[in-house]
């Protein structure tokens, strides 16, 4: 898939993979645990679309609903993967993984150095509450995206969520009774 | 495992993010669509089915989803899930509702009456 090495870090077990990356395990010079998500779509052709594993696609596929997605085209990854980095440096200290360097294949392709996560994770065993904190992550994305994407640039800045867009579902505020329902 | 932080869609890419997996309709603002698709997630660590794709399973969602808040049903999937379910069934249903409320107003959900089986196979 790609080079035996990525800077100083090796390429070890493939891990997991998705529409735009692959995840494998790396390590860092001390050894500690670490993963490369290296700029991969070919997981677009591997995918199999199960009920179980991606149920919105199974949908589309056995309907023949459309559905926006593809592939992106290199400046686009490119693009793609510097914000996730941009993102993930503003967000991070609180409760997705923290980014640890980023560096390009041999071949060009963007890679990011993640910290990682030390437990794997199912939707079929998740704890309940594990979904108040899917929703925080989520928070703490969308406000370092603003932050960093749009309230930062000037043709942005006048950017504010729509009233709709705010309060026509029910959405942050009960995440307290599901929180408070632990 | 969920989160992708940059989702290629409309003027809203740069902070999208959750995957469109649990997604029922990609035209949601970014804010909007983690709260659905959480409440998709949910619903489907519950009950293991995906609620949306025709009329029949989104009328059968709210029904298991109104059961499990008013606590007549426990989880079909998980004893465990028992003692927080009233709440996260009632804050799903609120959710469900709302995307119900959507596409009876002309949204786009990704649905079809000509959709098979709801179960995950």
């Amino acid at each position: 898939m790609v080079d035996k090495w990525v800077g100083p870090y090796p390429v070890e077990e493939l891990i997991g993979w998705g529409d735009f990356a692959s995840v494998c395990r790396t390590h860092g010079p001390d050894g500690t645990p670490l993963v490369l998500k290296v700029a991969d779509q070919s997981g677009q052709d591997r995918r199999t679309f199960a009920w179980s594993v991606r149920p919105a696609r199974a949908v589309q596929y056995h309907t023949g609903t459309t559905f926006i997605g593809g592939r992106l085209d290199p400046d686009a990854v490119q693009q793609m993967f510097r914000a996730e980095a941009v993102m993930l440096r503003s967000a991070a200290w609180r409760r997705l993984p923290r980014l640890i360097d980023e560096h390009t294949t041999d071949g060009g392709l963007p890679v990011l150095v993640m910290e990682e996560l030390t437990a794997p994770w199912s939707l079929e065993l998740a704890p309940i509450e594990d979904f108040a904190r899917i929703l925080d992550a989520c928070a703490d994305l969308q406000w370092a995206g603003r932050t960093e994407f749009f309230l930062s640039s000037p043709s942005m800045s006048s950017w504010a969520p729509t009233a709709s867009s705010c309060s026509s579902i029910p959405g942050i505020n009960s995440v307290r009774s599901l929180r408070s329902a632990r | 495992m969920f989160i992708d932080p940059w989702h290629q869609f409309g003027a809203f890419a740069a902070f999208g993010t959750l995957t469109p997996e649990y997604n029922p309709n990609p035209h949601l603002d970014a804010a909007e669509r983690d709260v659905c698709s959480t409440a998709v997630m949910v619903y489907q660590r519950l009950t293991g089915d995906f609620p949306w794709a025709t009329p029949d399973w989104r009328a059968m969602a709210l029904s298991h989803l109104s059961a499990m808040a008013d606590a007549r049903t426990p989880s079909s999937r998980d004893a465990r899930l028992t003692p927080a379910l009233p709440a996260v069934a009632g804050w799903a249903k609120l959710v469900f509702g709302f995307m119900v409320a959507d596409l009876s107003s002309g949204a786009s959900y990704i649905i079809s009456d000509r959709a098979r089986s709801c179960r995950p196979q």
